[in-house]
């Protein structure tokens, strides 16, 4: 029973330490608040303040326990002396104030008893071991290399890591005392954080029942729970969203200065969580700019403010991204911050899945994010397909707000169709919901009744995809440890047997090399997933070109021309299309005698620069790629750095590149390019053996050891049947996984 | 951030050096038998083209079916005989009485081997080098004239094999 108390109180702690330090900033502004308000946005600012100490502290490699009880300890004791000591009472500048009374009607005990089930629900869950799909791969996978390496030591072969980690931060500092069950309930304090939130809105703003009944729609919704309930951030970001839009409608009425720095933190705060609630920060400066249009000073001052201290909290991240990867936002717009972490390809595949995860027809995104579940990881309960009626709240003032909040918040909701990133925008569509449905807050109760019947765990398979994540069971004796946490995991989440095998079996300075996520929070060694880095792209190509039809080998083009001197030849593309390009080698001849490599060779390409090796270096499995679309001016290149005489080119390419428009220019003693050649001979030739062999080497040369192969991947029966052949031997199998050391 | 936004900007593709130039590494199993498989091999199934059954009896030998066919990739094709070891079951033998095995090399006749009683037979023939391609994949086959039928399901097996490939 110890072992859930120690978790609880590690969570306890954290959201005690951003507490301590919200109330640390609120009180220097002297802000109108009622004391509920003061509480929840204390926790909002202090978070985003907690979660910025833990950036830098892991900036400065010293991300430790002991270093987090320092910052949480000081804290906590600067409030208990605050409480003991009047000379140092916290409240002389913040002027707290009362909601006025709300009428108890007797839908109030009805709420209250749906709240309390539904919180004892989320609570077992996120106690419960962690076992989600994100928070047990790269959310907490990232938070246990950063408390191992007392912070971002090295750079994550992850373009997960690029992601702005905000909540992680907080994990962070609870995975230091509580493990992952602490990170995931310090995420369970901003589920509860919202609707709490909501209703002080609809107290703050004339509507307090239906405010709770909205507070309530959110909070049973299936996806609002699972996620709120384990280690991810979407909640949190919905929360801090929601909390920039009250402190806004609150600045709109007071016009106090001091509200403008909690909103733009919280603006900032909102990027530091997920880059798709970046909109908070241009959300606020218009609202701000709206207000204070025929006051230019005033207005200067408020935009100042804003972006100033909301640039605290996104700076760190996008600074880290650039010193780390080169491009500030990454992994996205690669195209403007080219870099050789995540490749353009993948950004375009990967923004192509999310906006549709294989849904053949965008008209079913509805009743799939309401309903089914399982194509859209998760869905956020049937009662939402009542939203449209939301707009009926279109005449009233705050209607008209909530909807145009809830508007722009749901718009990066087209970039990722996932259900859970619905969740931002729902507080404010349940809000105008609850308000179009009538002061009473009756009929809203009565959707409230049938959406807790909906949502609760065990009535969902009602309806839902059985594949839909969701909470499913209440695992009470798991969140006790009465069963415990080995067990329970080697149970319900098969990779969580894999990661243990590869602890066991791996050395620990040993990589692992996976085609899909491995549940990476529970081991420590490294796994190197590879759709996850722009090296993983390539090994993964590497592994599959022995076998795959479109890698192989086998596609010849040779360019033939009067033998010249030349400095230095390079193969152009001048088409334009929706393939890639690629060269495996790029041979130069005079005769049949193939021009030796010499050191002195300097080689170039664009784009995709970092790869250019990989064209040279006599292995027909690694090729340089251009990594994106064809466009003309697209070019490899060897410059010899002394006149070489020439008469042929061969590029060694896979077949997927025979079809391009290619051709070689050359450059003569007087350093000036012409076009040799513009009609290369294609040809096809054999795959030469030993590819297999040759492509592990090359998985090895990349960094990786062994090789994670489960029976569900391209090709595992060849690695399974050919392990010999592959120069691999079986390290071990278990949960449908193959471990293979690289010999 | 507009600062960061412009330190970002791209930056003129740089230039490498040639890498450590890599050595070819042949399979395995082809550099260490002289393109001769043996059945028990882990990696044999790499050779299999087609009616050789996947499952190894006995710790050494599988069956064939109609027309076992396997691939080996030659670097060169001078001075190559082909070897196939393989045995007449009794089990069929006594349904099917006295076989020839005809044997080929891509695609073409390279010899027969009449097998009168149950038992182990090598096949080693010389193959003339316009037969073969260097720098490919070539195949080589073998086909029993009579095969025994299941009554129950209609499979053909024909004989079972040890080994078979090039030898110089």
């Amino acid at each position: 029973m110890l072992e859930p108390l120690g978790i609880v109180l590690a969570a306890a702690f954290t959201v005690a330490s951003s507490v301590a330090a919200g109330r640390l900033l609120l009180d220097r502004f002297g802000l109108r608040l009622s004391r509920q308000e003061y509480l929840l946005f204390s926790f909002a600012t202090g978070s985003a303040l907690l979660s910025l100490a833990v950036f830098v502290l892991a900036a400065l490699r010293i991300a430790r326990w002991e270093t987090f009880l320092l910052l949480g300890g000081g804290l906590l004791v600067k409030e208990c002396v605050s409480l003991v000591w009047p000379l140092f009472k916290k409240m002389d500048h913040t002027r707290l104030t009362h909601f006025p009374k709300m009428d108890h009607t007797r839908l109030t005990p009805f709420f209250a008893v749906v709240f309390a089930g539904i919180t004892g629900v989320y609570f077992v869950w996120a106690l419960a071991p962690e076992l989600s799909p994100d928070g047990s791969t790269y959310h907490l996978g990232l938070v246990s290399r950063y408390l191992r390496e007392r912070g971002f030591a090295s750079v994550p072969d992850n373009m997960y890591a690029c992601l702005s980690q905000g909540a992680e931060m907080l994990f962070l500092f609870a995975f230091a005392f509580g493990r992952h069950s602490a990170a995931a309930l310090v995420h369970f304090s901003f589920l509860l954080a919202l609707p709490w939130a909501m209703a002080c809105y609809g107290r703050r703003f004339g509507f307090p029942v239906p405010a709770l009944a909205a507070a309530l729609l959110v909070y049973l919704s299936p996806v609002v729970g699972a996620d709120g309930a384990s280690a991810y951030n979407d909640v949190a970001a919905a929360f801090v969203l929601f909390a920039v839009f009250y402190l806004l409608e609150l600045w709109t009425e007071s016009r106090e200065p001091g509200l403008l720095v909690g909103i733009g933190l919280l603006a900032g705060f909102a990027f530091a969580i997920k880059y798709t609630a970046f909109l908070a920060l241009p959300f606020a400066l218009a609202v701000v700019a709206g207000r204070l249009r025929r006051t230019r000073r005033d207005l200067v001052r408020a935009v100042f403010v804003v972006a100033g201290t909301a640039s605290l909290m996104i700076a760190p991240w996008m600074v880290k991204n650039l010193v780390t990867v080169g491009n500030p936002v990454a992994p996205f717009f690669n195209r403007w911050f080219p870099n050789s972490r995540v490749f353009i390809e993948f950004e375009d595949y990967y923004q192509r899945h999310l906006r549709s995860y294989g849904l053949s027809d965008r008209r079913l995104i509805p009743i799939e994010a309401t309903v089914r579940g399982a194509a859209l990881e998760g869905f956020i309960g049937p009662i939402f397909l009542l939203s449209p009626l939301a707009l009926l709240a279109l005449g009233r003032k705050r209607g008209r707000r909530l909807l145009v909040a809830g508007a722009v918040f749901a718009l990066p909701y087209f970039g990722n169709i996932g259900a859970r990133f619905l969740i931002p925008c729902l507080p404010f569509f349940a809000l105008a919901l609850a308000l179009a449905l009538g002061p009473s807050g009756r009929i809203a109760a009565l959707l409230v009744a049938m959406h807790a019947l909906l949502s609760w765990p065990a009535n969902t398979r009602w309806y839902a995809d059985p594949g839909a994540w969701r909470i499913q069971r209440i695992p009470i004796r798991a969140a006790l440890r009465i069963e415990s946490e080995h067990d329970y995991l080697s149970f319900r989440l098969p990779d969580y047997g894999v990661a243990r095998m590869i602890e066991e079996l791996v050395p620990p300075d040993g990589k692992v090399f996976a085609i899909g996520n491995a549940a990476d929070a529970y081991t420590t060694r490294e796994i190197l997933v590879g759709y996850q880095f722009a090296r993983g792209n390539t090994m993964q190509q590497i592994l599959w070109s022995p076998l795959a039809t479109h890698y192989q080998p086998t596609g010849r083009m040779r360019f033939r021309f009067a033998a010249a001197p030349f400095t230095a030849l390079r193969v152009v593309q001048t088409g334009r299309g929706p393939d890639d390009w690629g060269v495996n080698e790029l041979r130069f001849y005079h005769g049949v005698e193939e021009l030796a490599r010499s050191p002195h060779w300097r080689l170039r390409a664009h784009p995709n620069p970092w790869d250019v090796q990989m064209a040279f270096d006599n292995s027909p499995v690694t090729p340089w790629r251009a990594r994106q679309k064809v466009f003309p001016g697209m070019f490899i290149e060897a410059d010899f750095g002394q006149p070489e005489l020439l008469d042929s080119a061969l590029i060694e390419c896979a077949c997927d590149a025979e079809n391009l428009a290619l051709r070689l220019e050359g450059r003569n003693r007087k350093g000036e390019w012409q076009v040799v050649s513009a009609r290369p001979e294609r040809s096809r030739a054999g795959l030469a053996p030993g590819l297999r062999r040759q492509a592990t080497a090359e998985i090895k040369a990349l960094g990786a050891g062994y090789l994670l192969i489960r029976d569900s991947d391209y090709f595992a029966g060849d690695f399974r049947g050919l392990t010999s052949l592959w120069g691999l031997r079986l390290a071990g199998e278990r949960n449908g996984a193959r471990l293979y050391f690289i010999e | 951030m507009a600062f960061l936004l412009l330190a970002g900007c791209a930056r003129a593709p740089d230039s490498y050096p040639p890498p450590i130039q890599r050595k070819p590494l042949p399979d395995l199993a082809e550099s260490a038998s002289g393109m001769l498989v043996e059945m028990s091999d882990a990696s044999a199934g790499a050779h299999f083209v087609r009616d050789v059954s996947p499952g190894l009896e006995g710790g050494r030998w599988r069956w064939t079916n109609q027309r076992p066919e396997l691939k080996f990739f030659l670097e060169s094709t001078k001075g190559l005989k082909l070897v196939w070891d393989f045995s007449v079951a009794e089990v069929t033998f006594k349904e099917t009485g006295p076989v020839t095995v005809s044997f080929y090399v891509n695609g073409r006749p390279v010899g027969r081997l009449p097998c009168p009683k149950p038992g182990d037979y090598k096949f080693e023939q010389p193959v003339r080098q316009e037969l073969l391609r260097a720098n490919e994949y070539n195949t080589i086959a073998a086909q029993a004239d009579k095969l025994w039928v299941s009554q129950t399901d209609g499979a053909k097996l024909g004989f079972t094999m040890t080994r078979a490939g090039f030898l110089r």
